[in-house]
């Protein structure tokens, strides 16, 4: 129809963004118009896959932005705050510290915080691609697999750091995951230098050896030992649940975790 | 989430005069920011991907952001860049994306200059600058109109039609159908 409304006018519509008369023409336009009715119901689609995976993308965005060293940007409550009170705050919190520390110091308050838990962990998130015949698409959990389909596995972290990567079946059972770049020697981790996003592996194929329910990724700013990673992964899983996001280790270290499930195949 | 960072991403919405968080932002525009992404880069798992990094970025943008003309301007502006930079390093990298050949064989007019400007921005963007390419998605894809364009960016409805008209004889014949 040519008095269609421009298209960003069927945006602002849909955001609620108009004004009342500007709203009323536009909605009677729409109950008359295929074309712009088609327009909003696919916004309205868009719209509920949003809110379908509304919790993890946010946590994922909040885990991501908060923790970023790269931007420059602290998270807001690390802020140092403004005004004439700053100085006060900053000699009550250094007495603070003093009077924890001799507390501590003489037992009063038991074992020492752990560091890895006040320190800045870092971030990480992980992102599987399928292609399937030249068309790509994310693992959805009602999309099946097929066998000859090809995963790309991407990883980005907040912060330079060490990365395992690790396919775990729907029995529980964990296993590292080769990935396209050389490990370092003896040892089963990946060192990233720069933060961002890495490819980690471009050539998955989904065959009849391919049995894996999680793909997980592990992250830690200091190296770690991923067969520890993987035992403790091996024993904690319960079959069918989602993986842990964190995992202390023995030297209390702390090795992030961000998982993504693939739907089940055909085989 | 901690209640000042909650205050401080809240935000006035012009219409409602309701404040925005981040997550009412989320409800309200991640199905028309979808939709933007996918025009622009011409595949669902990309434009998901690059929906992610805009996301990050307006949540980090948010407490600064001072609300003048309503959110989808401002929304829109950074996923369009968001999306010309996926398009940079698609070019970078030597992907080359095959187009729905369904699509280019369209009737539909805004589906056809939706891929024409496409084509423009993976194959002619070393004619333009960074601002010229997101005039070109502003309103071929985006498809705002030129009274709007002309008050996002500033200038006057003459000078936005100037500035079209300059894209327009370095594209050629290339140029989208109607204006």
């Amino acid at each position: 129809m040519s008095d269609c409304p421009n298209r960003f006018a069927l945006v602002q519509y849909h955001a609620g963004e108009l004004p009342e008369p500007n709203r009323r023409s536009i909605e009677r336009h729409i109950d008359q118009c295929e074309r712009c009715s088609g327009v909003i119901e696919r916004f309205e689609q868009n719209k509920q896959q949003g809110l379908e995976q509304r919790q993890s993308t946010l946590s994922r965005i909040r885990r991501l932005a908060d923790a970023d060293p790269q931007t420059g940007i602290l998270p807001t409550y690390r802020q140092r705050p403004k005004g004439w009170w700053r100085p006060a705050l900053g000699v009550a919190a250094s007495a603070a510290v003093v009077i924890i520390a001799v507390l501590i110091g003489t037992g009063q308050l038991g074992d020492p915080p752990d560091k890895a838990v006040i320190a800045y962990r870092g971030a990480v998130a992980l992102h599987v691609s399928a292609y399937r015949n030249g068309h790509r698409f994310k693992l959805d959990p009602d999309r099946t697999v097929r066998r000859g389909d090809r995963l790309t596995v991407e990883v980005t972290v907040s912060s330079p750091g060490y990365v395992a990567l690790f396919s775990m079946d729907r029995q529980g059972k964990v296993t590292p995951l080769d990935t396209d770049i050389q490990f370092e020697t003896n040892t089963e981790i990946q060192k990233f230098e720069t933060a961002g996003r890495h490819l980690l592996k471009s050539n998955l194929v989904v065959d009849q050896e391919f049995s894996a329910a999680h793909i997980i990724v592990a992250f830690s700013q200091d190296p770690f030992d991923a067969s520890a990673v993987q035992s403790d992964l091996s024993s904690t899983q319960t079959e069918g649940s989602a993986p842990a996001e964190m995992i202390r280790m023995k030297n209390n270290s702390t090795v992030l975790l961000d998982s993504i499930a693939v739907p089940a195949h055909e085989r | 989430m901690l209640f000042g960072v909650h205050l401080l991403r809240r935000k006035r919405s012009p219409s409602t005069g309701e404040p925005l968080s981040f997550e009412e932002i989320y409800d309200r525009y991640y199905g028309v920011l979808l939709d933007h992404c996918e025009r622009i880069l011409g595949d669902r798992g990309e434009a998901e991907d690059a929906l992610q990094e805009v996301l990050l970025r307006i949540y980090r943008a948010l407490p600064s952001y001072k609300v003048e003309a309503g959110y989808s301007t401002w929304l829109f502006r950074i996923a369009t860049n968001v999306c010309l930079n996926y398009l940079r390093t698609r070019r970078r990298k030597g992907l080359h994306l095959m187009e729905n050949t369904d699509l280019a064989a369209s009737s539909d007019q805004d589906v056809l200059k939706v891929v024409t400007a496409r084509r423009i921005l993976v194959e002619l963007s070393s004619k333009l600058d960074e601002q010229e390419q997101q005039l070109l998605v502003d309103h071929f894809i985006t498809d705002i109109d030129q009274g709007q364009l002309a008050q996002s960016y500033g200038i006057t409805r003459r000078a936005v039609a100037k500035r079209l008209r300059k894209i327009r004889d370095r594209i050629g014949h290339l140029w989208p159908g109607d204006s």
